[in-house]
């Protein structure tokens, strides 16, 4: 049965998922923040996206189609405002695929 | 087993054609690795343990695609060493993949001893990549055979 989560509930476990495959240390990056794009900002290379893709699946209940974010984020310019690689598009995507499939304990 | 070889699965017991598998292997009595690891206290390496769940990881996503891609260790998500393995312990290895796309695996594996008890467990993920070449695939397939892979689905 799925559970609605606020974006802000979402957004919170996505990047505290995010934060398992990066070292903002070595990044220069003090706080992830929504504009942040995965791989020019925070480093995830195609394995740490996976990663976090598997983590968030298993943490949501929800089946991403990794391999077409992968190939849509790739026709991207790197920095695009709609890019599926931006954190806080990345995050809708996620809420919407939650909202159709997922099982989000309380 | 032969570590010296990377040859770390003597037997598929069980493949479900699918997403688990249940393989067994035989720590040799003597080995040049445990002259120093350690001399007069022979123990198996923790490296020696992942990258045999990894193997057994790998042979569910080889045996279900006859051999189409190798899976290769991507990521260490987790691992656990329990208990030490030792010369002549027979190791009972059972894998599950959990999620599977995008070109990689994750799977869950547990080592356990004869007794049942678990003496390494952890999550790996697996990159499937083709073969570098056809030399590298017959190689890898007649390990397979050799453990027990019949050329189908267990």
């Amino acid at each position: 049965m799925s559970k609605s989560i606020s974006y802000d509930e979402a957004y919170e476990k996505i990047t505290a998922l995010i934060l398992e495959q990066c070292d903002l240390e070595d990044l220069n990056i003090e706080k992830i923040e929504p504009h942040h794009i995965l791989n020019a900002d925070l480093g995830l290379d195609s394995v740490d996206f996976l990663n976090v893709i598997f983590d968030i699946e298993s943490e949501f209940g929800i089946s991403i189609p990794s391999e077409e974010w992968m190939n849509r984020a790739s026709e991207q310019a790197l920095n695009a405002e709609d890019s599926v690689f931006r954190l806080s598009n990345f995050v809708e995507s996620v809420l919407e695929l939650i909202e159709e499939e997922g099982t989000v304990s309380a | 087993m032969n570590i010296e070889y990377n040859q770390l699965i003597d037997r598929i017991v069980e493949h479900n054609g699918l997403d688990t598998i249940i393989c067994e292997s035989e720590v040799p009595d003597r080995a040049p690795i445990f002259e120093g690891h350690f001399p007069g206290n022979p123990i198996v390496p923790g490296v020696i343990l992942i990258e045999m769940m990894a193997q057994a990881g790998g042979y569910i996503h080889m045996l279900s695609k006859d051999f189409e891609e190798m899976a290769y260790l991507a990521t260490v998500r987790s691992a656990k060493f329990r208990n030490f393995v030792t010369p002549n312990q027979v190791l009972t290895i059972k894998s599950k993949i959990t999620h599977h796309g995008g070109g990689y695996l994750i799977c869950k594996a547990k080592i356990s001893d004869a007794a049942g008890g678990v003496v390494a467990d952890s999550e790996l993920m697996l990159k499937l990549q083709n073969f570098a070449n056809e030399k590298m695939r017959e190689y890898i397939k007649n390990i397979a055979l050799q453990a027990g892979w019949n050329g189908h689905d267990l």
